[in-house]
């Protein structure tokens, strides 16, 4: 996740609270070293959802999975994700609202000192659904549109589902919920990009998070409409503009983009053609501090049944199973050749990334893009959108 | 005598959509076989194309065997690491979460209930 409204204009960055203990002013370093190098963990709570995304990279639909954790079993999953230190669960889905037990498990991970986050369609999140949730320790609520009403509805199968997401936003704003929008860029949805943040900034929502495709569950269906490399480098600049243009008229609105470690390395070169040198390298040590794509690393996915997945978009390959050990015995187990790799990738990437001068804070971006489109898990990421002379050292700021 | 472990089944679906299989590999024929996970795959041909890429650069030998067709004995259990309310037993016997059944966009309970 990289804020371009941190790095651009210097916002604070709400993840960066969430994630890290800073908004915590914690007095005791050794754990809030221990928690910054533990994964944000991600946990699908149920396959079910009322809605069907064309987008879904957990395949969700109206049946769920046989053998969900039940609340039993999440609670032990999330005394072992406290134990093990980690700082966030994000509760997702399918649509997390639908368990009975949402608000029981999100008080136990709160009470037990994880900070709990929703990522949620928004269509059942009511006045007093988002009430309970805030009284229970819910930390922020991110809701996803993909477009303005008509796109989304399309894309994600129901009439009507944009206007319930943004009764659900509005919901979370009037009880205090700290709410922002999730929206994955493809070029079904592109065109409407400015008019959803223009809509939402009007309702009252300051955080907007971008998302590339990944190519995992549904989402591996629609590769067509990704957004070209080219495509994307655009929409990405449009985003820095907006950024500067609405912090520039006073509107500090909050602007992150996930999914594409491309992205680090554009924001440098954007920096030093717009912002200058000196900008530019300070964004580029904070990338290097950041640490790149972080799968295998800094998240961590855990889906409906209790298997282990190196990001949530991953899901077509577990490393192990809740149901059989701890969290933490599965995710420390280095001697699994395929976590081993990842975690040590830098030498393995081949092709463009091997001399690219963007490798340390990008790490080659999605190996899940690159495994699904070469079938070799170290090629190059297919939508890095960095140009030749932009990764070559020699010739740094020859960007558009 | 050494005393025998109490150990219970633990036989909950592993799969969320596809099948899921338990892959197996070693880096040379020395090697014995080494548990890596689970792919999700319909068949074991496509199991085991998934493995090779995943794997391509360590794997000498794949063996592939049904997640879902393995009965796992073990003496742990994920709801016991937390329960202090007495309902592991129902979590070990892959009891369904609590869930809402949507109707327009109004949640009601669907089952579960009775397993609190």
């Amino acid at each position: 996740m990289i804020s371009i409204s941190k790095l651009l204009c210097g916002l604070d960055a709400e993840s960066d609270g969430l994630r890290y203990d800073a908004a915590d002013g914690s007095a005791e370093p050794q754990i809030t070293e221990r928690k910054q190098r533990r994964p944000v963990v991600v946990w699908n709570a149920t396959k079910r959802c009322n809605l069907y995304c064309d987008h879904c990279y957990a395949g969700a639909d109206s049946d769920g999975a046989p053998g969900e954790l039940s609340t039993a079993e999440a609670k032990g999953l999330l005394g072992q994700l406290a134990d093990y230190g980690v700082p966030v669960v994000l509760f997702s889905g399918g649509e997390p609202l639908i368990r009975e037990d949402l608000t029981e498990l999100v008080a136990y991970a709160a009470d037990r000192g994880i900070r709990p986050v929703l990522s949620t369609n928004g269509t059942l999140l009511t006045r007093e659904a988002a009430a309970e949730l805030k009284e229970a320790g819910l930390r922020y609520a991110g809701v996803s549109v993909d477009g303005l009403a008509e796109r989304n509805d399309a894309f994600r199968g129901r009439e009507g589902a944009f206007d319930a997401a943004v009764r659900g936003i509005e919901a979370c704003l009037d009880v205090g919920l700290k709410t922002g929008l999730r929206y994955t860029i493809t070029e079904a949805n592109a065109p409407d990009l400015e008019g959803v943040i223009d809509l939402l900034t009007d309702v009252g929502v300051d955080r907007f998070c971008f998302y590339h495709l990944d190519y995992g569950g549904r989402g591996a269906d629609i590769v067509d409409v990704d957004l070209t490399p080219e495509r994307k480098r655009e929409a990405v600049r449009t985003l820095c503009d907006l950024t500067r243009e609405y912090h520039d008229r006073g509107e500090e609105i909050e602007t992150l983009l996930v999914g594409n470690y491309a992205d680090a390395g554009y924001l440098v070169e954007y920096a030093r053609r717009e912002l200058g040198v000196e900008h530019a390298e300070r964004i580029r040590e904070y990338l290097e501090r950041n640490g790149g794509d972080p799968a295998g690393e800094r998240v961590a996915d855990v889906d409906p049944v209790g298997n282990v997945h190196l990001t949530q978009f991953w899901q077509g390959h577990a490393l192990g199973n809740v149901r059989d050990r701890p969290f933490s015995a599965i995710w420390e187990d280095e001697s699994d050749p395929l976590l081993s790799a990842l975690r040590d990738r830098d030498e393995r990437l081949t092709g463009r990334c091997s001399d690219c001068q963007y490798r340390s804070i990008c790490r080659g971006g999605s190996r899940l893009r690159a495994l699904r489109t070469t079938g070799d898990l170290f090629a190059p990421d297919p939508q890095c959108y960095l140009r030749e002379e932009e990764i070559t050292p020699a010739t740094p700021g020859a960007a558009d | 005598m050494v005393e025998k472990a109490q150990r219970s089944v633990e036989e909950t679906p592993r799969r969320t959509r596809e099948r899921r299989w338990e892959v197996f590999v070693r880096e040379s024929k020395s090697d014995p076989m080494r548990r890596v996970g689970t792919v999700a795959a319909p068949s074991p041909a496509v199991a085991h194309e998934e493995a090779s890429r995943l794997f391509a650069w360590y794997a000498r030998d794949v063996w592939l065997c049904p997640a879902d067709e393995t009965h796992r004995f073990s003496t742990y259990s994920l709801a016991e690491t937390e329960d202090e309310e007495g309902d592991a037993e129902n979590a070990r016997s892959g009891g369904e979460p609590r869930v809402h059944e949507e109707t327009e966009g109004t949640p009601r309970v669907r089952g579960g209930e009775d397993r609190r």
